[in-house]
């Protein structure tokens, strides 16, 4: 019965309309989808280009590679990295809370979360936050590391 | 064949015959099915396939008139608005391709074609912070499409953001390809 149902669909599909603008994902699409999101994982990093020009809000990218991001973090415990960029601290860290909100938003747990500094750098110099999600919630907090606090709100190590 | 097999066969052949038929080249119609058609409009994607073919012999003003008699029919054709963009920017009337492409953005405000077309416009304008929001709103409504994070890349790289560049690039190219093409901005760069 198989058989016949398959040449009968592969028949059916090689009557329909030529695919027209978007009309996708085809095939190639969703590998090439599958394999940029590979490379977002492998990246774990926001770069200001994700966030509003001068702004701390996530913009359409930012959002969208968030969520893939914060799909995997929510199965894996890993690290996110929040880079500076040309930003101000303040703006900077306005960045990281955002997408500590965002996260929250996603899934993932705020208490299985932490923050910790990455590379050192001052004005002009790329530095970043690492918004690390834990496996499962911090009880301690020790240098370089910072638990959720009582009241939920993470605490920012400057 | 057994019996019951056969029958089985029947009732599905019963079944599909009128989806294949449903499925068969379309008719050409009677001799006054052609008389009726006389008066009737051309398609859009006739207009626009005749638009092209103007455009492909150099009649520009034609292609434009044939364009905007299109659009004003239906203004969500959306590669008309795209067909008239082209136009605009070979005649180097990128203000007018924009102008045409925001238009057809009203119609689809997330449409990743006209997106990434606007950003490539804003490029030629060296607008590059327009141009970096359209790729980015372009790349975000077609994830699995390379090109506009490739034209978002190029844009970062041609802002000196070197290490963004990289790492967009590496999201759709391996990365000999990627550090090829910074390099390759860097040096136009410095020139």
């Amino acid at each position: 019965m198989k058989k016949p149902l398959t040449a009968v669909l592969l028949i059916l599909c090689a009557c329909a309309d030529m695919p027209t603008r978007g009309s996708g994902p085809f095939a190639g699409d969703m590998l090439l989808g599958a394999s940029m999101e590979r490379a977002l994982i492998t990246q774990s990093t926001l770069f200001p280009y994700h966030f509003q020009a001068d702004a701390a809000e996530l913009n359409e990218l930012g959002r969208r590679d968030l969520l893939v991001l914060a799909a995997h973090l929510r199965e894996h415990a890993g690290a996110l990295s929040v880079r500076r960029g040309g930003a101000t601290a303040e703006l900077h860290e306005a960045r990281v809370r955002a997408v500590l909100a965002a996260l929250e938003t996603a899934g993932v747990p705020r208490d299985a979360v932490a923050l910790r500094d990455g590379l050192p750098g001052g004005d002009g110099t790329p530095s970043a936050r690492i918004v690390e999600v834990l496996g499962r919630p911090l009880t301690l907090a020790g240098a370089g590391a910072s638990s959720a606090s009582q009241a939920g709100t993470p605490e920012i190590i400057k | 064949m057994t019996p019951r097999r056969s029958a089985r066969s029947r009732r599905l052949a019963a079944l599909l015959l009128p989806l294949l038929l449903g499925c068969s080249a379309p008719s050409y119609g009677s001799a006054d099915d052609w008389a009726d058609a006389g008066g009737r409009a051309p398609e859009s994607a006739a207009l626009h396939s005749m638009a092209r073919l103007y455009a492909a012999q150099g009649r520009d003003a034609d292609a434009e008139a044939t364009l905007r008699a299109l659009l004003a029919r239906e203004p969500a054709f959306l590669p008309g608005w795209e067909e008239l963009a082209r136009l605009y920017v070979r005649r180097e009337l990128l203000d007018g391709a924009v102008a045409a492409l925001e238009l057809g953005l009203q119609e689809a405000p997330d449409d990743p074609v006209l997106l990434n077309d606007v950003g490539l416009c804003r490029l030629l304008q060296r607008d590059l912070p327009a141009a970096e929001r359209a790729f980015v709103h372009a790349s975000a409504s077609a994830p699995d499409d390379a090109r506009p994070r490739s034209n978002l890349a190029l844009v970062l790289a041609l802002q000196g953001r070197d290490e963004e560049a990289l790492a967009v690039w590496q999201q759709v190219l391996p990365l000999a390809q990627a550090r090829a093409n910074l390099d390759l901005v860097t040096a136009a760069r410095a020139r």
